[in-house]
């Protein structure tokens, strides 16, 4: 088993260094870094000089090289204001994981019971009710959602801050991370309802039902036990969408995470600090994948049968 | 009267099952009855799609619902009536008065959980036995139904169809069940193992007092294992007798069609095979008449006019055949006396 984690860890370093490499030549394309740093009156020779200082001028791919050996060691260079933006970004990554993280089990923890009921409770008035939500919740644009959460709770109401996290942390969570579940529980429950039914009326269900076993160990137990996998690889969707939607939900919440980070860095041509940004969550989201393939393993025999050649 | 005070462990009046799907209602059982003495064996015999496991699965409430609607007077499982017991009953009641076998065993087995904890569940249900007696015990049926015991923590992919299909019987027999219900339990299997596990079978009926059902289509099973026959056609039992009165004395011309459609072991080679001609009828479809007329070589127009009645010929033997109204008609196999 170790061995096979392992190697799935080991065979993502190509893949990030592709990743890494495309992100790094596009970010050259999209602007002159010096440009930005000296402003328009600069001289040519002032130009050349800072490109020199920079180590611009050697071409992309040594440049790339000297990134990433930076990188893995922890440096991430300097933003335009002169910071530390390994500092920076050790500062605020883990509030983007902490709001990653409280999401996620927000929408584990009701989606999947939701599903779970709809898919016992087929074509009834709640099943319907729940698919309705479901529905309106996968087809409505999360800012509209936070615009209307930051309008009925913070403003109207008053009752949480709508803005940063200057009134406490635990308070401060419950808008975005509503916000971001939203669309998670939609489409997580309409996976688990699909993924239940599709055990429900399996043969294996008969056989436990035959034995007397009782309904609800037949549903939590028999049908979820082989329902999870679809789940599982749908927490594991959910968690790389939340991270990506991370960059729109941070902006709209003022929160001290990433995404705003980034989506500062873009607006004012922060070569460093986008590259660095993208890289490291385009590792975290690699990693995300890694882990519910191993996940699999725990919850089916027969594909950790594969790996381990038992 | 009707307290003849004959031990039933089945009592079944006028079972009648339908699937109501959005495009068709099938008719899968229509007005089935029958009774099975405790420690009996009786066969259910008939082709594909007759409703033999739909049939058996009403005696466990375990028809699919919705499509499934299933209809009945009287639907006693050792006594209790099926139909009107509550989930909690019919929980109770499930693995321990009456199990089945089920029919297919690369699906009927949970891919996730061990052989193990598979049989040992229903002993901690219904025993309440601890996890560490069930587990021991869950090897002991292994090792009952010919799987080494060290293989209990094993998942089902790791098994054989045939080893499946024994730990689905395993599964069945844990409770030592009053009733047990196997729907084609060899079909899966190839002849070698199909002759063990009916074997085990036998012994188990033995040492168990077990009231078995037998649902199979192979008439060879039906002479070794049972007692009592019950032929079913679409949906409904044409003839039903001593394993002696339908083998010996044959009467309805389906079953004699399923007797011609056998090779006779050590019978004439030359004789050709005669499968019943035509395909059974659709079930979705109410017919007037004999349901066999159409394809039946004495069908004469009286048939597809009202289903035939019940005739009683010897002390349990019993056909639906119009054609017997006359005092002299009788289908070309011999009796054998
Ligand atoms: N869940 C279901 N939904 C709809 N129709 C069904 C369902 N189960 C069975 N049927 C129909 O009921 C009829 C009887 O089926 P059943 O499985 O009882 O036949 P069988 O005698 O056991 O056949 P076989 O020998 O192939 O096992 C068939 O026409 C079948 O299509
Ligand atoms: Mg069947």
């Amino acid at each position: 088993m170790w061995k096979y984690v392992v190697k799935r860890i080991l065979q993502l370093i190509p893949i990030i260094l592709l990743v890494s490499f495309l992100v790094f030549w596009l970010m050259s394309l999209t602007g002159d870094p010096v440009r930005n740093l000296l402003g328009d009156q600069a001289t040519q020779e002032q130009i050349e000089a800072k490109r020199a200082e920079l180590g611009l001028d050697k071409p992309l791919v040594v440049r790339y090289g000297i990134y990433m050996f930076d990188l893995v060691r922890g440096d991430m260079g300097e933003a335009l204001d002169g910071k530390s933006v390994s500092e920076q970004f050790g500062q605020r990554f883990p509030y983007t994981m902490l709001l990653c993280g409280t999401s996620i089990l927000l929408t584990v923890i009701i989606s999947v019971p939701a599903g779970i009921f709809a898919a016992t409770h087929k074509d009834s008035l709640l099943d319907t009710g729940i698919s309705v939500f479901a529905l309106a919740g996968i087809s409505v644009p999360v800012f509209w959602i936070g615009m209307l959460l930051i309008l009925l709770f913070g403003v109207k109401l008053g009752w949480l801050p709508t803005s940063g996290i200057q009134q406490g942390l635990a308070k401060s969570l419950i808008l975005p991370t509503v916000c971001s579940s939203v669309q998670c529980l939609a489409a997580m429950e309409r996976m688990t309802r699909a993924s239940m039914l599709d055990n429900l009326n399996s043969d294996y269900l008969r056989t436990a039902r035959a034995k007397g076993v009782k309904e609800k160990t037949v549903v939590w137990k028999h049908a979820l036990g082989n329902a999870l996998i679809p789940i599982i690889t749908s927490i594991g969707g959910q968690i790389s969408l939340l991270i990506g939607g991370a960059v729109s939900l941070e902006t709209v919440f003022s929160w001290p995470g990433i995404g705003s980070y980034v989506v500062a860095a873009v607006r004012s041509g922060d070569y460093n600090v986008v590259t660095g940004s993208v890289i490291v969550l385009t590792v975290v989201v690699s990693l995300v994948t890694v882990a519910v393939d191993i996940a699999y393993a725990f919850v089916d025999p027969r594909i950790k049968a594969k790996y381990t050649g038992k | 009267m009707a307290e003849e005070m004959k031990d039933l462990a089945l009592e079944v009046k006028n079972l009648n099952i339908r699937f109501e799907t959005d495009d068709e209602t099938v008719y899968a059982v229509n007005g089935i009855s029958f009774d099975l003495e405790k420690q009996k064996t009786m066969a259910l015999v008939g082709e594909t799609g007759a409703g033999k496991t739909t049939t058996v699965l009403s005696l466990l409430k375990l028809v699919q619902s919705p499509p499934g609607v299933v209809n009945a007077d009287t639907l006693k499982v050792v006594g209790n009536d099926v139909m009107k017991m509550t989930a909690t009953e019919l929980e109770a009641m499930r693995g321990k008065d009456i199990a089945m076998i089920f029919q297919d065993p690369m699906s009927s087995l949970n891919p996730v959980m061990t052989v193990g904890e598979q049989i040992a569940e229903s002993v901690m249900l219904h025993e309440g036995l601890d996890e560490k007696a069930a587990m021991e015990h869950a090897k002991e049926m292994l090792a009952l139904v010919g799987i080494s015991g060290d293989r209990v923590n094993d998942y089902p992919h790791q098994f054989s169809g045939g080893m499946k299909q024994r730990v689905v019987i395993a599964i069945a027999l844990a409770c030592r069940p009053s009733i047990l219900i196997a729907d084609e339990p060899t079909t899966a299997l190839d002849v070698t193992i199909q002759a063990q596990v009916l074997e085990l079978i036998k012994k188990l009926k033995d040492e168990y007092k077990t009231s078995t059902i037998l649902v199979t289509h192979d008439l060879g099973i039906v002479a070794e294992t049972c007692d009592i026959v019950a032929v079913m056609y679409a949906g409904k039992i044409i003839e039903y007798g001593s394993l002696e009165e339908i083998f010996n004395h044959t009467k309805h011309p389906y079953t004699e069609g399923l007797f011609n459609s056998l090779p006779v072991m050590g019978g004439d080679r030359s004789q050709k095979l005669k499968p019943i001609k035509g395909l059974t009828p659709d079930p979705s479809k109410i017919y007037p008449g004999c349901t066999f007329a159409e394809r039946c070589p004495y069908a004469t127009e009286k048939c597809t006019q009202g289903f035939p009645e019940y005739k009683k010929f010897g002390a349990t033997h019993i056909v639906a055949c119009s054609r017997y109204d006359e005092p002299d008609f009788h289908i070309e196999r011999k009796e054998i006396d």
